[in-house]
């Protein structure tokens, strides 16, 4: 089954003489499942792509179709709920908040829907999976980067989402915990089943993914509509 | 250097918006120490000016009894002292009947001296001749026709000049300087060189010339402006306040107020420390902004000592350029406020010349420099504690929350999170809460005081300034046997013009102070032990105030007036224990006791309290001056107990004649007329207050009370129409100045507040573009700002109300005690304070939907790139 599905995107920015085309008619679509690597140089419009799918940036052209919601569609506020029950995302950095400690950093966005039951069995299947569970009531900087990173995995999968998105997730870890983050993720994806779309520009990282995409000056010349 | 200089201008104009803030924050602070410190110091020459013209310009008055007078002045300019003014008084004469009338002669030095001038004619030059002032001619009722002959103590006299009036409030008879009468004693009007030091320049000359301190009087409503009040230094005075358990604290604050200046230097110390507090707000939140780039700066090269001069740099120019605008706003603002209400600073109604406090401008530089360089100093040795990663990612350190899981009890984790962001650096949490409720304290405060000041106003208004009728008419005597007959008193009422007259009636009475009542043996020289002596005056006349009759027995004179019940009613106005309704007061026949006051406001010297009874005992004539002196035998006397229904601080009408009343020196026993009428036969009044319907009518009634008086010895009619007005229309403008200033820091502090909470709100978009990221709505987004809002709000409300209660607590410390306030309100004023807190929320939550709607207009990846 198909989650997500981006067809004939485009994305320019600027105007004129300045008009730079970040994409150019990216079309592609990932399973239910799919542990997909995004790959590509710096300023190949990777990123840019994965701001387009999580709804944190418009397209100028095109359609991004998950689980049969066109979000270029969505109004704020419906994107942004959408975004919430959906969408997962997992940053270079961590990105956790630093006053919450690591159980109430992932339950955080199950929090922002009203009326949500939190589903505490599954958060802490989730943390004994990803080998935190000993570390829940600990705050961020009392964790190594890689214990951060983990958080952040279960973060981006509390909510259950259509998609996880997530941008060099092994950036700034050293080999080692980019080995332990890597199994974590595709663990989790083949686990709960979880679509996973990384971006990456490690060669060899993308290649334990199922699936490499990759893009080149906004155009996506490997792995995309043709693989879906 | 110029590397450093070019640094901190590229920062200015990169970050217009911060540098326009801070500029600002310095421009109005220095518009309010600047303008309002020219405005007192204008205020305070006016002053001056106005005391010099109303009581003279002489510093020091000096009997000549041993002919030193004529020795100084061949060397007026000596190493200790020069005599840069002098003028003689050679009083010739005194009557007493049927006026207390003074006959004497000045010299042009003296005229100088008390700012008199012959208005009219000439001086007398022979025996016959006298020069009035239009004060003797009115009460003498003579006319004042230059060359008219007049009588004056049975003699025949010839006017020829009239001279412009005094302060003395006797009847002055100017005669020839060679005329010889009956007594030749003169008296020295002295002003020294006001650059040097006045009173040390006085005390060198009655050293030198071996003249008793006592016997000189000081000009003091002159000399407390220019140095010539006996003065002792900060660590002298400072001793004593410690030292003395009577002194304390009111008594430093008191002796710094010695010069008037107390007021100004408070204001501008709170001023300073507002200001500051802005500036440093301002400041650090630019500099927040910039940590990173410094930090780079440090891993490239720049030590702490660049990085400090590019601070300071910047800083100084902005502050710089802003208090020298600020300055010249202030000053320029003030002078359209002075020019127009000017009267509100000074008691002078003629003011015109607007000064700049240039003491102030310097005073506030040298401030504000020495605080950007404490600033700088502060912000480098923070980045210093802090690695240079540290600053690059901008960490911030929270403090250790207690362990558990929170979203297992609650499911609002978003109230969790604003909360800890606020909690989670305590330092900064209270420097932001004091920062921000620092405003709200002034401006609360300042309120207070201006309610206070505009009460308390109001209160001596009608007591110690005497401007409670627009006409009075008084016994000018302390021969009790002259008195305003209930004839002529109805006769006045009757007169067109008249709204109402409230009658007073006079005695002079003793009570007996027994058993440990009298606490304050020191507050009368006859008990005081301490070398001082008694008015012989009253010594001769009264037997002195206080008479020790056995170990720990007292006789006290007090001042018993007979108010009219309406007067009675108005005294619940000042009214400290008790109750005051003049029909119960005449019901059980008690009466209301004005204790002793002293110099910090306490009235705790005579242990008499509502519901303690009195024996108060009376001259049965007040016309035999035997009598006063209470040695008489008991038959002479009537003796009756009081119960003291109440105790308030001040008496209506004084009688400033016999023992005095100045309205805190000595108890006074006020009952009905009726009550004096009843229990003493009193049935003529000591004086009259008048009323007016219309105030335009004030000459013409004065007139008329004139002719209903004529004949009646030593009654004299005094117009107070004009000075009321005047004193209305000065504290009309004193509140409304009050209620700018504490507008003018509102502002200020509103200000600050968004400015504050929009840094709280942007300093954390990074957190928040994730939480976007993650799904939290713009409706959601605000609510949680809101909540973050409020609860600023309500602890900075929480901690505002807090240090109000103290400042409240010190500021109606010092009104009472220190600026002598006759009422001030002892309560907090509840109102403003909740209108404050809610003010305080709004702002809040207003700032913080402002800085919220700023961050949801970025797109979240422009968000979360803020690291």
């Amino acid at each position: 089954m198909t989650v997500l599905e981006v067809k004939n995107v485009c994305k320019v920015y600027g105007y004129g003489a300045n008009q730079v085309n970040a994409l150019n008619n990216v079309s592609l679509s990932i399973k239910q499942g799919e542990f997909a690597a995004l790959v590509g140089t710096s300023g190949s419009g990777k990123s840019t792509l994965l701001n387009l799918i999580g709804g944190l940036d418009t397209p100028t052209k095109g359609d991004i179709i998950i689980r049969n919601h066109n979000i270029a569609e969505l109004k704020r506020k419906e994107l942004a709920v959408f975004r919430r029950r959906n969408i997962g995302f997992i940053f270079q950095n961590y990105s956790l908040m630093p006053v919450l400690n690591v159980y109430d950093n992932i339950a955080l966005p199950v929090s922002f829907d009203k009326g949500k039951y939190i589903d505490h069995e599954y958060i802490e299947s989730l943390l004994k999976d990803l080998g935190i569970w000993d570390k829940r009531e600990k705050y961020p900087n009392e964790l190594s980067g890689g214990q951060q990173q983990r958080v952040a995995i279960a973060r981006a999968m509390a909510n259950k989402p259509a998609v996880i998105l997530a941008d060099e997730p092994t950036g700034n870890l050293d080999s080692k915990n980019t080995v332990e983050v890597m199994g974590l993720l595709k663990n989790s994806s083949w686990q709960y089943n979880q679509t996973i779309l990384m971006v990456t520009h490690n060669e060899n990282i993308a290649q334990t993914c199922d699936r490499v995409l990759r893009i080149e000056d906004g155009v996506l010349i490997e792995g995309g509509e043709q693989n879906a | 250097m110029l590397k450093i200089v070019k640094l901190a201008f590229s920062y200015m104009c990169h970050y217009k918006k911060q540098t326009l803030a801070t500029f600002l924050g310095m421009v109005m602070s220095a518009m309010l120490i600047s303008g309002i410190g020219s405005l007192l110091h204008s205020g305070r020459i006016a002053d001056l000016e106005s005391a010099r013209r109303q009581y003279g310009d002489y510093h020091y008055i000096i009997p000549d009894r041993t002919g030193w007078y004529e020795n100084a002045m061949k060397v007026p300019d000596t190493k200790d002292y020069t005599i840069t003014d002098s003028g003689v008084i050679t009083v010739k004469k005194e009557v007493e009947e049927p006026y207390q009338v003074i006959f004497c002669s000045a010299d042009e030095g003296y005229m100088k001296s008390t700012g008199r001038s012959l208005i009219k004619g000439e001086y007398p030059d022979k025996s016959d001749e006298i020069a009035l002032d239009y004060y003797s001619i009115n009460n003498l009722g003579v006319s004042d026709n230059i060359g008219d002959n007049i009588e004056v103590c049975g003699s025949i006299y010839t006017l020829s000049g009239i001279i412009s009036d005094g302060v003395e409030e006797n009847v002055q008879v100017f005669v020839s300087q060679d005329i010889t009468l009956d007594m030749e004693e003169k008296f020295i009007f002295l002003k020294f060189d006001e650059k040097r030091e006045v009173f040390e320049q006085f005390s060198a000359l009655i050293k030198k010339y071996e003249i008793d301190f006592d016997t000189t009087k000081r000009n003091r409503n002159v000399t407390a402006y220019v140095g010539g009040e006996p003065t002792e230094s900060i660590i002298d005075t400072l001793k004593v306040a410690v030292s003395n358990s009577n002194a304390g604290l009111v008594y430093f604050l008191g002796s710094l107020n010695e010069s008037k200046e107390l007021m100004s230097k408070i204001v501008f110390l709170v001023l300073s420390i507002f200001g500051a507090f802005v500036i440093y707000s301002l400041f650090e939140i630019t500099v927040v902004k910039r940590t990173e780039q410094y930090a780079v700066m440090q891993v490239l090269g720049l030590e702490p000592k660049h990085l400090f001069g590019t601070m300071f740099v910047e800083l100084f120019v902005i502050s710089a350029s802003g208090y020298m605008l600020g300055c010249i706003a202030g000053n320029m603002i003030a002078k359209l406020i002075y020019s127009n209400i000017g009267t509100i600073f000074s008691t002078d109604s003629n003011i015109t010349e607007f000064f700049i406090s240039k003491s102030i401008i310097w005073q506030g530089a040298v401030f504000f420099l020495f605080y950007i360089i404490i600033i700088c100093l502060m912000i480098i040795r923070k980045m210093v504690k802090s690695s240079d990663m540290q600053m690059i990612r901008n960490n911030i350190t929270y403090k250790r929350f207690k362990r558990g899981i929170f979203s297992k009890k609650s499911h609002n984790l978003t109230k969790l999170l604003t909360k800890r962001f606020m909690f989670g650096k305590v330092c900064t949490f209270v420097g932001i809460i004091i920062s921000l409720s620092l405003g709200g304290v002034i401006f609360l405060s300042t309120t207070y005081v201006a309610q206070s000041t505009e009460k308390n106003n109001n209160h001596a208004f009608r007591t110690d300034e005497g401007l409670g009728a627009d006409i009075k008419v008084y016994i000018d005597s302390d021969n009790g046997g002259y008195s305003i007959s209930q004839s002529i008193f109805d006769n006045i009422k009757k007169i067109d013009g008249v709204l109402q007259a409230d009658e007073t009636s006079y005695l002079l009475g003793e009570i007996m102070l027994e058993n440990g009542i009298f606490k304050w043996k020191e507050f009368f020289p006859e008990t005081a032990n301490d070398g001082t002596k008694q008015e012989q005056r009253i010594i001769d006349n009264y037997n002195g105030v206080i008479v020790q009759q056995g170990e720990d027995s007292y006789r006290l004179k007090v001042n018993v007036y007979g108010y009219s019940d309406d007067m009675i009613n108005e005294l619940n106005d000042y009214l400290i224990e008790g109750k005051i309704d003049s029909s119960e007061i005449k019901k059980s026949n008690s009466v209301i006791l004005k204790p002793l006051t002293d110099g910090q406001g306490n009235i705790g010297g005579v242990d008499i309290k509502p519901g303690d009874t009195i024996n108060l005992k009376v001259p049965k004539t007040m016309g035999n001056p035997e009598l006063l002196k209470f040695n008489g035998i008991d038959n002479e006397y009537v003796e009756k107990e009081f119960t003291v229904a109440a105790v308030c601080n001040r008496p209506l009408a004084k009688n400033d004649y016999f023992i005095g009343d100045n309205g805190t020196d000595n108890v006074d026993i006020i009952m009905t007329n009726e009550q004096m009428l009843n229990n003493f036969k009193v049935e003529e009044y000591n004086s009259i207050s008048v009323r007016l319907d219309d105030i335009k009518k004030s000459h013409s009634v004065t007139e008329k009370i004139h002719a209903e008086i004529n004949g009646l010895s030593r009654c004299m009619v005094k117009e107070y129409s004009d000075a009321i007005n005047q004193r209305n229309k000065e504290l009309k403008y004193k509140v409304c100045f009050f209620y700018g200033i504490a507008f003018m820091l509102f502002c200020i502090s509103v200000l600050h507040i968004v400015n504050s909470m929009k840094y709280i709100v942007i300093s954390r978009r990074h957190e928040f573009g994730i939480m976007r990221a993650m799904g939290i709505t713009d409706s959601g987004f605000l609510k949680m700002l809101i909540s973050e809002g409020i609860r600023y709000g309500v602890f900075t409300s929480i901690f505002m109300a807090a240090l109000y209660f103290v400042v409240h607590q010190i500021a109606y410390y010092m009104m009472i005690k220190v600026f002598l306030y006759i009422i001030a309100e002892k309560n907090i004023m509840l109102l403003p304070c909740i209108i404050m807190s809610a003010v305080n929320i709004l702002i809040c939550i207003i700032s913080v939907i402002v800085a919220g709607k700023s961050i949801l207009k970025e797109d979240i990846i422009t968000e979360i790139m803020h690291i």
